[in-house]
């Protein structure tokens, strides 16, 4: 089942000499449970892709389209899309139609609130519910809530953009609404843990702040939790009053695990979880990481410059290059078969411990520019099949097997060349 | 495969000293030992891995290598004089042979001056080339070999107009302008992005097979060390565990650390699922290290030889003690607990009983003996008298030039074997000899080639290395004798150097320092020793020694007494035995009552040879006979 979905996000920053276009254009689903891998390089805008989503964009980024949606019900999403078909070159028709349904919605909530009122008077008087108008109330209910999704799909009211979003583009991430969502349902581990905490308050403090702004419980009943969630990610209890740098690196990671998982939420983001820790802790840390998450069966976007730390924990993997996603699929058919020369440079230019030694491929260039990015396919400077097509046109997905999309014109033909299992 | 050595690291260490905030700065220093006695060889054509990870001393060990630090002690050769020694023009010479790559491009190169002015720069401070031009032309060179062409391009732009990549070529030209002889480079792809990390990778190997030149390279990525490294060393807690081939390394770990850190390294193949590192807890602080086996504390396969000690004991009451009952001797008999590296000493509370704590501890020892290291580790338990200590109080003494010229003599030995073909100044020193008050050093035949690279010739490079390494000695507090060294002089025809020594003055804090070695190793250590294990931890304290033994008042009379007749006796051969001025008992104020206990002393692995690389963990040293 679909988590989160998102829709051909675009999130611009507005620099002295233009807009930089960090992300553009990105879709993806993370299913209940599921762990997603974001990988790419510096600047290709996988962590702004994560601050879209939890709404914590600087001031000067910018939504210049999308949506993001968060918790819909399948239903919600199976309307929308047909919605989406229905009105996709008539926007006006869809304000309309959503204008309709409101008002229908209106006037039979105040039928179903009146029948409310009239059974319960009856029931008061003790005097006999007829059939007809039990019956009458399961159809009006049913009407309602039929009405109700369908005003959801119309309007993208799952849309976490759509709550925060100003007229301009720029997020409130004041906003009440999404301040509930943040954390509760969607909470993030910072890249860097060993300044993502505040030095001068202890730890356990910080993270009691944490779940009593969202839940109203006493000091005792949080620190409670916050000790259990010590115990959940394997540090002494008695730490709990120690201030961050009395912790080890590792250390202060764990308990950044553990302020990401303070309030239970359904989604985690970890932005380069392990980055600047010691290969034995990092062994540790994602070890631990993937324990929880198949504990608690959290949704999870891992987002790493590393390949092989998401080899190990993620069941996807999307490649990210210049704000756009270049590949997305499965783990294993991504590794295997990557179909997008991109992700096959990519791949080539890790070393490994295991297997024999061989020449290490590097892509040649550098990334570009995102102020004026290149035309068509981003990534056709640095690409060794690059045609003429790749500086005209910007490629569609081309789904190479199931789940496992490249967003190339030749992925067809360059996949069987570029697979790496044989 | 057996080529020249460049570079030969022998006992190296740096020791940083710390102290706690100002108040205590009459109280002794602590250490970090960053780099703790470690040797190694770089050898012509190669690339050496040095892996580890953060605060292994890795970075410590390469900041060594280029002289941008000073070694606590040991010595760093290269082209035939320890580096630490060398000063004004020899440095000068150093340095164009030895240039460094450091891990931030975007740091490490100024901000204000073009490419072409920051490769220039070292061409203009060790005065190479002629002329504007000729230096031109050596810039553009480097530039296209390090992968930047067409070099005339790159010359005028300023490194903010560079990307990450090129701004990494940018420094490696730096360094390769000049012509070194060695490059050592620290995380030199670390800060990049990996689809460049890789260019600058081959471009580091395509240099090495193009010009042959050797790099020491550091990082903490095993993945790229195995890609770079033609022999890989790895660093735990400022000491090499293990060195050797690095497919060797990688494929056959032996030391236990190197088995997990490989098995933690995550390899770019979902279906290469790795077993998990089953190493516990975390890096101790390198400024309380545990004795013996540093890596012990988290060892998987620790053992009773690893070096199990005091601190061990304490954890282990403490943790008794916290699920103990309340007729537990913890809490009737047993006070303050006081670890002194391998033994324990346990203060016995009012109105307690130490046979009763003895009892216990060896009921103990023999019932967790099995399940326990730590136990099998545990020598003796015995009752002694803490009140009271025996102490030997040392003053200067005057030694004759021949103690002198047998000091200096073993220090240069103890610096490393020059007769050793593996060794940098092999050929320029041949032989050291003592006779009398003299130290006679043959010198080899001259070499031109070595001559032409440092412009000097073999006899003044040899009594330049001795000047040094007297001036260095001289400087050191500790080894007073030094300043007896008379004179050094070269005869180019005889092919020797001669040091003449006279006679020295020998502080006191020194001659207690050697007193109190005697006493280790005569007492403790010596062979066939009986009084060995019933010896507490020696203290010194300035000119005083303060030795201690466990057992009965009488014994610690015998104690005084031996120690007394035992320094006359020396006395007759051994100058210092002559600064032992008086033996004396005395009460002190401790408690009474105490109980020591005793583990085996175990000194730091040793390097052993196992299956072709060399491995520092006791798993693999033979057990002493007996």
């Amino acid at each position: 089942m679909v988590l989160l979905e998102v829709k051909d996000l675009k999130v611009h920053f507005k620099i002295e000499n233009g807009w930089v276009k960090a992300v553009d254009g990105v879709s993806f689903t993370i299913d209940k449970g599921e762990t997603m891998g974001l990988v790419g390089e510096s600047g290709c805008g996988k962590t702004t892709a994560a601050y879209a989503i939890t709404q914590l964009l600087p001031s000067n980024g910018y939504i210049k389209g999308g949506r993001i949606f968060f918790k819909e019900p399948e239903r919600v999403t199976a309307l929308r899309e047909e919605y989406d078909r229905r009105f996709s070159d008539a926007p006006k028709e869809r304000d309309k139609e959503a204008a309709r349904l409101k008002k229908e919605l209106e006037q039979r909530s105040k039928e179903l609130g009146e029948l409310v009122e009239s059974k319960k008077q009856l029931e008061e008087s003790k005097s006999i519910v007829p059939a007809s108008m039990a019956k009458r109330l399961d159809e009006l209910r049913a009407q309602v809530r039929e009405l109700d999704q369908r005003l959801s799909a119309l309007t993208c009211s799952y849309d976490l953009l759509a709550k925060s979003m100003r007229k301009d583009g720029s997020m409130d991430d004041w906003n009440r609404e999404i301040r509930k969502v943040r954390w509760q349902d969607i909470s993030m581990i910072f890249q860097g843990a060993m300044n993502a905490f505040n030095p001068v308050f202890k730890i356990g403090d910080q993270i009691v702040a944490a779940i009593q702004l969202h839940e109203d419980i006493d000091d005792d009943a949080a620190r409670k939790r916050v000790s259990e969630l010590f115990e959940f990610v394997g540090i002494p209890q008695d730490r709990m009053d120690n201030y961050p740098h009395e912790f080890s690196g590792g250390m202060k990671q764990r308990a950044m695990i553990a302020l990401a998982l303070a309030l239970s939420p359904a989604f985690i983001i970890a932005d380069e979880p392990t980055t600047a820790l010691d290969v034995i802790t990092q062994d540790r840390i994602l070890f631990e990481m993937k324990k929880l998450q198949e504990g608690l069966r959290m949704a999870m976007m891992i987002i790493t410059h590393d390949v092989s730390v998401v080899a190990e924990v993620s069941d996807k993997i999307a490649v990210m290059y210049a704000g756009k996603i270049m590949e997305i699929g499965p783990t294993n058919m991504v590794f295997k078969r990557p179909a997008h020369p991109y992700t096959s440079g990519l791949l080539g230019s890790f070393p490994s411990i295991k297997g024999k030694k061989r020449r290490l491929e590097s892509i040649p260039g550098f990334p570009p520019d995102l102020v004026n990015p290149p035309s068509g396919c981003p990534f056709h400077p640095r690409c060794q099949y690059a045609k003429d097509l790749c500086l005209e046109k910007a490629p569609d997905g081309i789904e190479i097997e199931p789940g496992h999309v490249a967003f190339c014109h030749f992925s067809k033909e360059l996949w069987e060349r570029m697979r790496r299992d044989v | 495969m057996s080529r020249e050595v460049v570079v030969k690291i022998h006992g190296l260490k740096k020791y940083f000293e710390i102290r706690k905030g100002f108040l205590n700065i009459f109280a002794a220093p602590a250490y970090v030992k960053a780099v703790d006695n470690i040797d190694f060889e770089l050898r012509a054509g190669e690339i050496l891995g040095l892996v580890g990870e953060s605060g292994c001393g890795k970075t410590t060990t390469g900041r060594l290598m280029t002289r941008l630090d000073n070694p606590t002690s040991g010595s760093v050769f290269f082209m035939g004089r320890d580096i630490s020694l060398l000063e004004g023009e020899d440095l000068k010479i150093f340095r164009r042979n030895i240039q460094m790559v450091f891990q931030d491009p975007y740091e490490s190169l100024s901000p204000r001056t073009t490419v072409l002015q920051t490769i220039m720069e070292p061409l203009m401070n060790h005065n190479i080339g002629e002329t504007f031009e000729e230096r031109i032309e050596m810039v553009v060179k480097a530039l296209e070999d390090a992968g930047l062409a067409p070099a005339r391009e790159y010359l005028d732009r300023f490194p903010h107009e560079l990307s990450g990549g090129q701004r990494q070529r940018v420094s490696i030209a730096r360094a390769l302008v000049i012509n070194p002889k060695i490059i050592i480079a620290d995380e030199p792809v670390s800060m990049l992005d990996v689809s460049i990390r890789a260019g600058v990778l081959n471009l580091m190997l395509d240099l090495r097979d193009k010009y042959m030149i050797p790099y020491v390279f550091i990082t903490h990525d095993i993945a790229v060390a195995r890609y770079i490294s033609d022999r890989l060393a790895v660093m735990y807690l400022g000491k090499i565990v293990e060195l050797g081939e690095t497919d060797s390394v990688v494929f056959e770990p032996k030391h236990p650390y190197t088995q997990a850190l490989i098995s933690a390294v995550p390899v770019p193949d979902p279906e290469q699922k790795h077993g998990r590192a089953k190493i516990a807890g975390e890096i101790p602080s390198a400024i309380d290290l545990p004795l013996g086996c540093r890596f012990r504390p988290r060892c998987p396969q620790a053992f009773e030889r690893c070096g199990w000690q005091a601190r061990d004991l304490v954890d282990w009451l403490l943790e008794e003690e916290r699920v103990a009952e309340e007729s537990h001797p913890m809490f009737k008999h047993i006070g303050p607990l006081r670890p002194e590296g391998f033994v324990l000493t346990i203060s016995i509370k009012q109105g307690g009983d130490p046979k009763a704590v003895k009892d216990w501890l060896e009921a103990k020892r023999a019932e967790l003996k099995e399940s326990r290291a730590m136990f099998r580790a545990m020598l003796t338990a015995d009752d002694t008298l803490g009140d009271r200590e025996v102490r030997v109080n040392c003053s200067s003494v005057s030694v004759g030039g021949e103690v002198v010229a047998r000091e200096v003599m073993e220090l240069l030995k103890e610096s490393v074997d020059f007769k050793a073909r593996a060794h940098p100044m092999y050929g320029t020193i041949l032989d050291v000899t003592q006779a009398d008050s003299y130290i006679v050093i043959k010198v080899g035949e001259e070499d031109a080639e070595a001559q032409a690279a440092i412009g000097k010739t073999r006899i003044e490079s040899a009594v330049g290395y001795m000047q040094d390494f007297v001036k260095y000695h001289r400087r050191k507090s500790g080894y007073t004798e030094f300043t007896g060294v008379k004179a050094i002089t070269g005869d180019a025809e005889a092919r020797t150097v001669t040091i003449e020594c006279g006679s020295a003055k020998m502080a006191a804090k020194r001659v207690a320092k050697e007193v109190a070695q005697i006493i280790e190793h005569d007492f403790m250590q010596g062979p066939g020793s009986t009084v060995r294990e019933t010896f507490l931890p020696l203290v010194v304290r300035g000119s005083t020694i303060v030795v201690r033994i466990t057992g009965s008042e009488r014994r610690w009379d015998e104690l005084a007494a031996f120690l007394k007749k035992h320094f006359d006796k020396k006395a007759e051969k051994l100058p210092v035995a002559k600064g032992v001025s008086s033996v004396t008992l005395r009460q002190t104020k401790s408690d009474r009552d105490i109980v020591a206990v005793r583990f085996l002393l175990v000194e730091e692995p040793p390097l052993v040879d196992v299956g072709g690389h060399l491995v520092a963990c006791y798993l693999y040293v033979p057990r002493p006979a007996g």
